[in-house]
């Protein structure tokens, strides 16, 4: 059915779109791409499970946990990946924070075992029919938060002090810095912000297929570079938009044609769309290439 | 007794083997517009980079209140009260008129975590204020939820002039303010500056345009080639043969 498919890939999208937000804050603040998100996503929410199904913690206390899990490892990243490194070795924090990614699955393998992890039911009797439209009570949860996060993220973004110097960074950082704004203080906020949406993302995410592996680090940067590509790198409207439509195409291609396709469909989109309109669907300034 | 604010005593600046600046001085006083002029090449905006930090000088020191800031950063002068703006506009262009001006304030407005909370803390409120109130100033309260980059080059100007009065200076440095301005905005900057000067602040300014250094300035240092010619009230020092000899005949 259409528009069942239709609302649960708005739902993934949702997921998608706090992992390309987190992508894409870091991408304004420093015009450098943080690979080991995917893996801080991971992490985040293997922990958050464990606590979940293991130790019984509620929800609501995994999920704070989860956000300050993911602050605490870009954090780390940053200060292992990007602090120390000069400006201009474009590709020294992509490998060494895709490095930084490969620890992290590591040490969660071996700490905490390969297996997969789950992410138990938390609305287990809530459902709500629109005729033949159900929506879960998990699915309900994952769009509010996210809503509420990137609601959060805006507010923030615009109305604090630190916010308007995050932004006042993206925009110059030379500038920023000669008007007495702590530039590196300001990178290192942003790194936190983004790891926080990184690991709800993964607890989300999880949320939704009631389920979290420790390989999926790296699958997750993947499916937030194709949004953040789609959307256009560092534009945060169009990486939402980008995010809901990947999610849509991804389900609509498991429901009508086959799972095996799904990430070809995608591939072949932002494949397309680097071709077509380097610079993103929703953008209209500079090329990826320009960027990166 | 005169009350010196910024000094900058034997400042001389080598840019590989070409002298910019020999030696010169320059005492600002408190309270005053102290405008530094000369032709092309004179080495005023070296001299201006030199006071605001952006450029060390090769000798000489810098002074502010008496301590010595030759090596700091400009970032780490701003809350000493110094701030400048430059000729070449860096404004914001992707955010707000507003933003930029509250930009401009980050280092006083920015208390610890209480920041991060979109509900304003009292200094934050004060602040606010007085980001508006220099709105108000230089005209720009009606575009305020405009994006910087739709400004006119006019208005960016005064952006940038509301933004550097706002981040509460002592000392404020210009560098060409007027350039660039129609002339009806030129007009309306002197009484700016002047009103800028009357509430306390420092104003030190280089300028080409020798009308409005006459009409502003208190004292004017006039370097050529590097060296400092003369300094004095504008119309001494300006009206002096050796002024008129590199103006004209230099």
């Amino acid at each position: 059915m259409l528009i069942q498919q239709l609302v649960n890939g708005v739902l993934l999208g949702t997921t998608f779109a706090l992992i390309a937000l987190s992508f894409n804050l870091v991408v304004g603040a420093l015009d450098r791409l943080n690979f080991a998100l995917g893996e801080t996503a991971m992490v985040s929410a293997i922990c958050a499970a464990l606590l979940v199904s293991q130790a019984d913690v509620p929800f609501v206390v995994a999920f704070v946990l989860s956000l300050l899990i993911g602050a605490v490892v870009a954090a780390l990243t940053y200060l292992l990946s990007f602090r120390f490194v000069s400006p201009k070795y474009h590709t020294a924090p992509i490998l060494s924070s895709l490095g930084v990614g490969l620890v992290i699955t590591s040490l969660v393998t071996r700490t905490f075992g390969s297996d997969q992890r789950r992410v138990p039911t938390v609305l287990e009797d809530v459902r709500f029919e629109l005729g033949p439209l159900v929506v879960t009570g998990d699915q309900l949860i994952i769009l509010v938060v996210a809503a509420l996060l990137t609601g959060l993220l805006y507010v923030f973004l615009n109305r604090t002090t630190w916010g308007t110097a995050i932004r006042g960074v993206s925009d110059d950082a030379d500038t920023s810095g000669l008007l007495g704004v702590p530039v590196q203080r300001v990178i290192l906020l942003t790194f936190v912000l983004s790891g926080a949406l990184a690991g709800a993302s993964g607890l989300l995410t999880g949320l939704s297929f009631h389920t979290v592996s420790p390989f999926t680090g790296f699958e997750t940067t993947l499916t937030a570079l194709m949004v953040v590509v789609l959307g256009g790198l560092g534009n945060i409207t169009g990486g939402v938009i980008a995010a809901l439509l990947i999610g849509v195409v991804e389900t609509l291609t498991v429901a009508y044609v086959s799972a095996t396709f799904r990430d070809l469909l995608v591939f072949i989109l932002v494949a397309v769309t680097l071709v077509v309109r380097p610079q993103g669907l929703f953008t209209r300034q500079s090329g990826v290439a320009a960027r990166v | 007794m005169s009350d010196v604010q910024l000094r900058a005593s034997g400042i001389t600046k080598r840019f590989q083997g070409v002298t910019a600046l020999a030696e010169v001085t320059v005492e600002v006083e408190r309270g005053s517009i102290h405008g530094v002029v000369g032709p092309n090449g004179a080495g005023k905006s070296t001299l201006l980079n030199i006071m605001s930090g952006f450029v060390p000088p090769t000798e000489g020191t810098v002074e502010l209140e008496g301590r010595d800031i030759t090596r700091l950063t400009p970032q780490r002068r701003v809350p000493l009260g110094m701030t400048r703006t430059f000729q070449n506009l860096r404004l914001f262009g992707g955010l707000t008129v507003r933003q930029n001006v509250l930009l401009g304030q980050h280092s006083h407005a920015r208390t610890g975590f209480a920041s991060l909370w979109p509900v304003p803390t009292a200094k934050e409120r004060q602040l606010r204020q007085e980001a508006d109130a220099a709105l108000e100033t230089f005209g720009l309260t009606e575009l305020s939820r405009r994006r910087a980059e739709t400004l006119p080059y006019g208005l960016q100007k005064q952006l940038e002039m509301a933004r550097a009065v706002a981040a509460r200076p002592s000392l404020l440095l210009m560098d060409e303010p007027a350039a660039g301005m129609t002339a009806q905005e030129r007009r309306a900057l002197v009484p700016r500056i002047r009103q800028l000067r009357d509430e306390g602040v420092t104003v030190v300014v280089v300028e080409h345009d020798m009308d409005l250094i006459s009409q502003m300035c208190d004292v004017v240092t006039v370097l050529n080639f590097g060296r400092m010619l003369i300094e004095g009230p504008p119309d001494v020092a300006l009206a002096s043969d050796d002024v008129r000899t590199a103006y004209l005949g230099g």
